[in-house]
């Protein structure tokens, strides 16, 4: 039952990516996919939080796998970050290509830091 | 009766004529380096052709797709073990997170690349199809935060250089398998495509083909009518057809006629914007 429940939080954090996505990109037309990225980082610092919360025994670990591995998991996209990638090196766009995978490589790990940071200053 | 034969040069249409007429070039306003931006109707916006986020079937396959990536997500963590190693430097690999945003990655190149090319597959369903097993499925099936998760537990036993190997292998390893996954698709699509053409050709040019050319007669095989047409079609006579439609019997044979193939052209107008009528 509760694998269930985690498979649709995965679904509605899929719809809110696509809700989010399609939001930034009709005002967003520059070549950084700013979408995905945004994505991401709103993603991994919820993730932070939400570790910091399971850590100190806030939060049950049924509300944790509900909310992380299901909601979080469904909203967080790396096929999507690793394709736009691909396609700016594909069209030429290097530069832009090595931004962003260092913007995606660096930025996540220090979200999910600051996330962690806030949810153990919380407590 | 003379005069109402049309002369033979009103009935060209000079190759220059038909270059402006295929290629359409902006003009006025539409022809600045910044041409303006036409918002949209405010009934249009609330209208799914316009707007993707006013589209419900949308909403389905995301969720759908979500649902069944999430799935296969967390199914993966039951099967695999949590990590390549015990401990040292393998536990901070991650073979479940990674399994998944591998088969992730190449999915999603091999289905975008591959779609980007299917012509032969209608708009609707290409669209449906993208939403839903990339956007949705793929983008479930990945994941970025458990990714990120794994990386500050790691960090936090003190094991920085599995971390930092983890988090790099991912990467590479993702773009390596997205590169490929799109030569994949885009191969797949090309044989396709090859079918294709070559089924149209084959069917252009049927075992009866014959090229005809004017003033001969020729009698039609009356069984295979696709072959007649495109017999009168290159004779541009429509008679030899005509008589060819009861089976089992020969064609009437007819001497060609020489009225001129019809102009099926649109003829060019050019609007007056003061009057609104077209010279």
């Amino acid at each position: 039952m509760l694998f269930l429940f985690v498979c649709m939080c995965g679904g509605l954090g899929a719809v809110a990516r696509f809700v989010l996505n399609t939001s930034i990109q009709r005002w967003w037309n520059r070549m950084f996919p700013l979408s995905t990225f945004v994505i991401n980082v709103i993603a991994t610092f919820c993730a932070g939080l939400a570790a910091a919360a399971w850590a100190h025994q806030v939060v049950p670990e049924s509300t944790y796998l509900l909310f992380v591995t299901g909601f979080l998991g469904g909203f967080s996209t790396f096929s999507t970050a690793i394709n736009e990638m691909v396609s700016l090196a594909r069209n030429k766009h290097f530069g832009m290509a090595a931004f962003y995978l260092a913007a995606t490589v660096v930025v996540p790990v220090i979200c999910v830091s600051l996330g962690w940071l806030v949810g153990s200053l919380a407590h | 009766m003379e005069s109402q034969e049309p002369s033979p040069s009103t009935q060209e249409i000079s190759a220059a004529q038909v270059r402006a007429q295929s290629t359409p070039e902006p003009q006025g306003a539409a022809a600045a380096a910044k041409p303006p931006q036409i918002p949209l109707a405010p009934i249009k916006r609330v209208q799914a052709r316009f707007n993707p986020l006013a589209d419900g079937m949308l909403y389905l396959v995301v969720f759908l797709g979500g649902t069944l990536g999430t799935a296969m997500r967390y199914g993966l963590s039951f099967i695999l073990p949590a990590t390549a190693g015990a401990e040292g430097f393998w536990h901070a690999f991650h073979v479940p997170t990674f399994t998944a945003n591998m088969a992730a990655c190449l999915i999603f190149a091999c289905l975008t690349s591959y779609l980007s090319q299917a012509a032969w597959i209608r708009k609707r369903v290409r669209e449906l199809t993208s939403r839903g097993i990339g956007m949705g499925m793929c983008g479930g099936f990945s994941t970025l935060s458990a990714l990120a998760i794994e990386e500050l537990t790691t960090m936090q036993s003190d094991l920085i250089a599995g971390a930092v190997f983890y988090l790099l292998v991912s990467f590479l390893m993702g773009l390596v398998v997205a590169y490929f996954g799109a030569r994949l698709g885009l191969a797949l699509a090309a044989r396709k495509t090859a079918k294709a053409a070559i089924v149209a050709v084959r069917q252009q040019q049927p075992e009866t083909w014959r090229h005809v050319t004017a003033g001969e007669t020729v009698a039609m095989p009356v069984d295979d009518r696709s072959a007649g047409a495109v017999a009168a079609g290159e004779n541009g006579d429509g008679s030899g057809i005509s008589d060819g439609d009861a089976p089992g019997h020969i064609a009437h044979i007819n001497p060609p006629s020489y009225e001129p193939a019809p102009i099926t052209d649109e003829i060019p107008l050019t609007g007056d914007p003061t009057t609104g009528e077209a010279h």
